[in-house]
């Protein structure tokens, strides 16, 4: 019993008078509460619909019962056509330019009256948020007047009517703008955090950077040689992983329909090529920076997986798909949320030339600037020979 | 006698941790490890610094080969400041120590290039020192076997041949033999007389009076940071062995054996 005793108050002193490891412990919850916090309202406001925004809807036969619908509340709706044929409309919810058709069967009215059960048709796109949201709104509406046993009617019921209007290319890209900027950011950081942390920990822990260090061997050199052997490392990792996602996509997806990539030409993939590049060095040199201040691998790649959490946090701001990709050009100052987003917005097909100028020279600077810290810490005895 | 290494009033402070504080029995927390240490090395001299465990033997040479910085004074290789200059400072010595590993990864034959490369010694002259060293010390049986899988003497051959692939003028080295086997502390110590005998300066730490016995042309005495005494060993040893020097000094000093 007195052994258990003092084996315990030895080994609870090793835990608790441990700073860098308390950090490890703890650290985790508290990143995750206050990420979290910020992620939830953020997930929440990116996901609303604008309410100033102005609807354009196509509407044929509509008995005048219903154009209260049109004056709703809810909805700004700045444009009602009533002259274009149904295939015009169609044509133009596909185009993203109205939210909305709503066709009713011809003489409705008389057709209720006579229990005919006539049939109404609402088009839409779910490739928008918007037309997503006032559809929903009129099919709830609409659907439950109809089931009245005195007024009944049918709400796109027809058999082999596509009423999305979504086209392959539209739902492609919203799935992939969700999915592959955070699971190509999470396997460029897996691919670095593997290497960085034993690379420079490593050799401290091993004793080979000294002899290193004794060479008149200038010391950016070495940060910058190091670095890139790294980044080219992950990168190879990366793109293995990557393309086994892109060709594992069609099959991933399959359950939701056809997902093509057809829509995506070089230039989509020269940028997403830039920004992959960037990411993978501005990874290499934040892990190696926590490398090089770590005793040990071991302490490497605890902090490494600090890191970690907030890259998925990061990542998980793609998740808001097509409709949440930042505008603001200042947001895409902010390290690896700029390559997440500047991925997403590669994915839509929405590439802003400005925020892309900035991610690319906001990511130099910092890399830049991380190798020149490393460097300054190769020059520290502090870091480089404490044990 | 040219002076080639000038050591002057180094001194060298580490701040203690609380830990440390309390395996040191003290409330200061700073350890003063070099302590206005100086003196001089000569061209083709084997300098010797002699001392007890902990005594700054190393963290002195640490400071000269560059890794470390003093916190006051300076020393020079040739009038070249080691601290204003310690790049210039690299291109000239060879460093040895125990603390400096080889990856275990790579061969001696890649190793040996990659350093050769790293000091920018010309092809041809980097391959004729390599078939030099590695037959002297035989390592060509083995100039392709990974660090990882030599003997513990071999690897010592390779991390030395490593240490000397710019062939410096001046070397350091911090306990040569330590660890070694006698054959192989013996190839170690024919070595540096061979460099020796090629004019070059060398200093090394030990707490072997043997070594320091066999090899040495100029002694140096430190206890606790400061240089006690430094002088020829011919001189140091006039009245008596350098065993009984020594322990007359360390009793000197207001140390209790």
């Amino acid at each position: 019993m007195k052994n258990i005793l003092t084996i315990l108050k030895k080994e609870l002193k090793r835990f608790f008078t441990d700073y860098r490891m308390l950090l490890t412990l703890f650290l985790p919850g508290i990143i995750i509460y206050v990420m979290y916090s910020f992620m939830g309202d953020f997930l929440t406001s990116s996901m609303e619909v604008d309410p100033t925004y102005k609807y354009s809807v196509y509407v044929s036969n509509m008995p005048e019962k219903y154009n209260v619908l049109l004056e709703s509340e809810q909805f700004d709706i700045s444009t009602v056509d009533t002259t274009s044929t149904i295939d015009e409309a169609k044509q133009k919810i596909q185009d993203k330019e109205f939210q909305l058709a709503v066709v009713f069967d011809d003489d409705f009215e008389n057709k209720v009256a006579q229990g005919l059960k006539p049939s109404v048709q609402i088009y839409y796109n779910s490739s928008s948020t918007e037309s997503l949201y006032i559809y929903q709104y009129f099919y709830q509406i609409l659907s439950a007047d109809g089931t009245e046993v005195t007024y009944d009617f049918e709400v796109n019921m027809q058999q082999g009517v596509n009423y999305d209007l979504a086209t392959k290319e539209d739902t492609s890209i919203m799935v992939i703008t969700m999915i592959a900027p955070y699971l190509l950011v999470m396997f460029l950081f897996s691919g670095c955090m593997a290497l960085s942390s034993e690379s420079i920990a490593g050799e401290k822990e091993r004793g080979t950077i000294a002899s290193l260090l004794v060479t008149p061997v200038d010391r950016k050199e070495i940060a910058t040689g190091k670095v890139l052997a790294l980044s080219i490392t992950s990168l190879a990792s990366a793109v293995v992983s990557f393309l086994g996602l892109i060709a594992s996509l069609p099959k991933l997806m399959g359950a939701q329909g056809d997902v093509t990539i057809d829509m995506y030409k070089a230039d989509t993939y020269l940028s997403i090529f830039v920004i992959i590049i960037l990411t993978v060095i501005l990874f290499t040199v934040i892990l190696s920076i926590i490398s090089t201040l770590s005793k040990s691998v071991k302490e490497a790649a605890q902090y490494s997986s600090l890191v970690m959490i907030l890259v998925v946090l990061m990542g998980l701001t793609s998740m808001t798909g097509v409709e949440g990709i930042a505008s603001n050009a200042f947001l895409y100052f902010i390290p690896i949320y700029n390559s997440v987003q500047m991925l997403s917005g590669i994915f839509a097909l929405n590439l802003s030339m400005v925020n892309f100028a900035i991610t690319i020279v906001a990511n130099v600077v910092y890399i830049a600037a991380g190798i020149f810290l490393l460097s300054r810490m190769f020059q520290s005895e502090k870091i480089m020979f404490n044990k | 006698m040219e002076e080639v290494l000038k050591v002057s009033n180094l001194t060298k402070i580490f701040k203690l941790s609380q830990k440390q504080k309390k395996i040191n029995k003290t409330n200061e927390s700073v350890k003063v490890a070099v302590d206005d240490l100086s003196f001089s090395a000569y061209k083709g001299e084997i300098y010797g610094l002699l001392g007890p465990n902990g005594a700054g033997k190393t963290t002195t040479l640490r400071i000269i080969s560059t890794l470390i910085k003093a916190d006051k004074g300076d020393a020079f290789i040739n009038g070249v400041s080691v601290k204003d200059n310690p790049k210039e400072i690299r291109k000239m010595i060879g460093f040895l120590t125990s603390e400096l590993k080889l990856e275990d990864f790579f061969t001696p034959n890649y190793l040996f290039d990659y350093f050769s490369n790293l000091y920018g010694i010309a092809p041809d002259v980097r391959e004729e020192r390599k078939r030099k060293l590695f037959s002297k010390f035989g390592v060509d049986a083995f100039k392709e076997v990974k660090v990882g899988n030599l003997s513990t003497g071999m690897k010592q051959k390779v991390s030395l041949i490593i240490s000397v692939v710019h062939d410096p003028d001046f070397i350091i080295f911090d306990e040569p033999t330590n660890g070694l086997d006698v054959i192989t502390a013996k190839t170690v110590t024919d070595f540096l007389l061979d460099l020796k005998a090629e004019g070059k300066t060398i200093i090394l730490s030990t707490h072997i009076f043997s070594l320091v016995e066999k090899l040495c042309d100029r002694v140096g005495i430190i206890f606790d940071g400061r240089m006690v005494v430094s002088d020829t060993l011919s001189n140091l040893t006039k009245d008596g062995d350098l065993e009984t020097v020594f322990f007359n000094l360390y009793e000197r000093e207001g140390h209790r054996q």
